[in-house]
């Protein structure tokens, strides 16, 4: 009797931990924006460190550029800048580049469902590991006039233990703004979303391309049970 | 007759010393609200991706290449790995820091920087390249850039710069997809500064910034009273 219920129970735990690892992974590939995989999405820097390279600053970006499209594709919410690092310095006189480094800490990231094609039945939504963004300014006279970026992340999607998400993108620069200036017809996400900026504060918005997406080895979920375990839940 | 062969002279020269400059400014691609144009690039292979020698070629796109500017023959000389973030599975990616060296810049007045020569040259003094790669089980399958140079014009005073940054995406190379598809840069070899060789990727570039500064009129054939003078001397 006791086999008998032990063949049930494993059974059913078997079942339910197959069907969690795999009928509702994502699905792997490499994904671009630039192969019309997906939509690219625009960003807002939201300055709570202070400045356009401050510590402490944090970061939204969404899919899509039509309202109200934005972030039914894919998110990215409150990766926050821990350090920022000083790569080269190009400028002469006023005029050229600096290249920085920016190392974020936390986040989040969603990836829709529906037609998508990661999607296996049901959108996902996951933490960032890493997170890492390369900003190269140019100046003339002393002024920044523009700002092109390359990001580049690895991330755990919920309900996985291990890094499956990897992406790179370019960014560009477009503006500096308030946040009381911001409305949905900017198509931007809206500033202040990670630690309460106020309408007073700054933040600067950007546009986010060439997107590539990887995700790979989302194949083992958390609650997936292996003999060994199974076995010690019926010692004597 | 003496004066009438220095009128002539000072006539033809002062002709040349009237042509004009691209005009200073900033000017952003069409792709973030600007009125110049976005482009494409190829980048010819010596050995492989980032090798020293690679030889970068990039022309604005309007349906037709290199209507409005084109940047050629940089290549590379070295590379620093600022980042590398692949794990054992060969999943990640890869930050560089890429250094070109040489090459010239070409500018057609059709651009917003207009000027009231047909086109304009100017020679590279700087390039880094900041090339992020993605890998999936040890291949490249991702690679974004981004893109800065200065360089100086010809045929005009020593402070008549322009400088750039761009955003570049990879989108092929001819080890992986095939041949150099139409309507992208031919691949062109710095040695000898021309179109040669036909291995290499290519892509797209964008999200320009573009600064004309300290440009002024002057003279790319002027003489001074005391040169003209100094012919005709007794």
């Amino acid at each position: 009797m006791r086999n008998a219920i032990l063949t049930i129970i494993l059974t059913a735990v078997l079942a339910v931990g197959t069907t969690s690892a795999f009928a509702a992974a994502p699905l792997n590939g490499v994904y671009k924006s630039s192969d019309g995989d997906f939509i690219e999405g625009r960003e807002t820097g939201e300055w709570n460190g202070g400045g356009f390279l401050t510590v402490g600053n944090y970061l939204q970006a969404f899919s899509g550029e039509v309202y109200p499209a934005s972030g039914t594709q894919w998110k990215w919410e409150c990766p926050q800048v821990v350090s920022v690092n000083l790569e080269a310095d190009l400028v002469f006189n006023g005029f050229g580049s600096k290249i920085y480094s920016l190392n974020y800490t936390g986040g989040t990231f969603g990836l829709g469902g529906g037609a998508l094609p990661w999607a296996n039945g049901q959108s996902y939504t996951g933490s960032f590991t890493t997170f890492t963004e390369i900003r190269t300014l140019i100046f003339a006279n002393h002024v920044m006039v523009g700002s092109d970026s390359d990001f580049s992340f690895t991330g755990t999607i919920d309900g996985y233990p291990q890094s499956c998400l990897y992406g790179i993108a370019n960014g560009a620069w477009l503006r500096n703004t308030f946040v009381g200036d911001l409305d949905p017809p900017d198509h931007f996400p809206l500033g202040g979303a990670c630690a309460g900026l106020s309408r007073d504060d700054q933040v600067h918005l950007a546009d986010i391309r060439d997107i590539t997406l990887t995700i790979g080895g989302c194949t083992v979920a958390t609650e997936e049970s292996t003999w060994g375990k199974v076995k010690s839940l019926y010692r004597d | 007759m003496k004066s009438v062969i220095v009128g002539l002279l000072v006539l033809s020269a002062s002709v040349p010393a009237l042509a004009g400059p691209p005009a200073n400014g900033t000017y952003k691609s069409t792709d973030i609200g600007g009125t110049m144009l976005p482009g494409r690039y190829s980048e010819l292979w010596f050995g492989g991706p980032l090798a020293v020698n690679n030889t970068l070629n990039e022309q604005s796109w309007n349906g037709t290449l290199g209507t409005e500017w084109h940047w050629y023959c940089p290549w590379i000389t070295g590379k620093v790995l600022l980042l590398n973030t692949v794990n054992g599975l060969g999943n990640g990616q890869k930050i560089w820091r890429v250094t070109y060296t040489g090459g010239y810049c070409w500018l057609s007045n059709t651009g917003p920087w207009g000027g009231d020569q047909p086109s304009y040259l100017a020679n590279i003094n700087t390039w880094v390249a900041i090339v992020t790669e993605q890998y999936a089980n040890f291949v490249e399958v991702g690679s974004v850039r981004n893109h800065n140079a200065t360089a100086t014009f010809t045929e005009f005073n020593q402070e008549c710069m322009t400088l750039d940054i761009t955003n570049v995406e990879k989108l092929g190379d001819t080890v992986a997809d095939g041949p150099l598809p139409a309507n992208y840069p031919v691949f062109w070899d710095w040695f000898v500064c021309a179109p040669n060789g036909n291995t290499g990727e290519w892509g797209d570039v964008d999200s320009i910034t573009f600064v004309i500064t300290g440009c002024e009129t002057v003279a790319i054939q002027e003489r001074s009273w005391g040169a003209v003078k100094a012919l005709y001397q007794d």
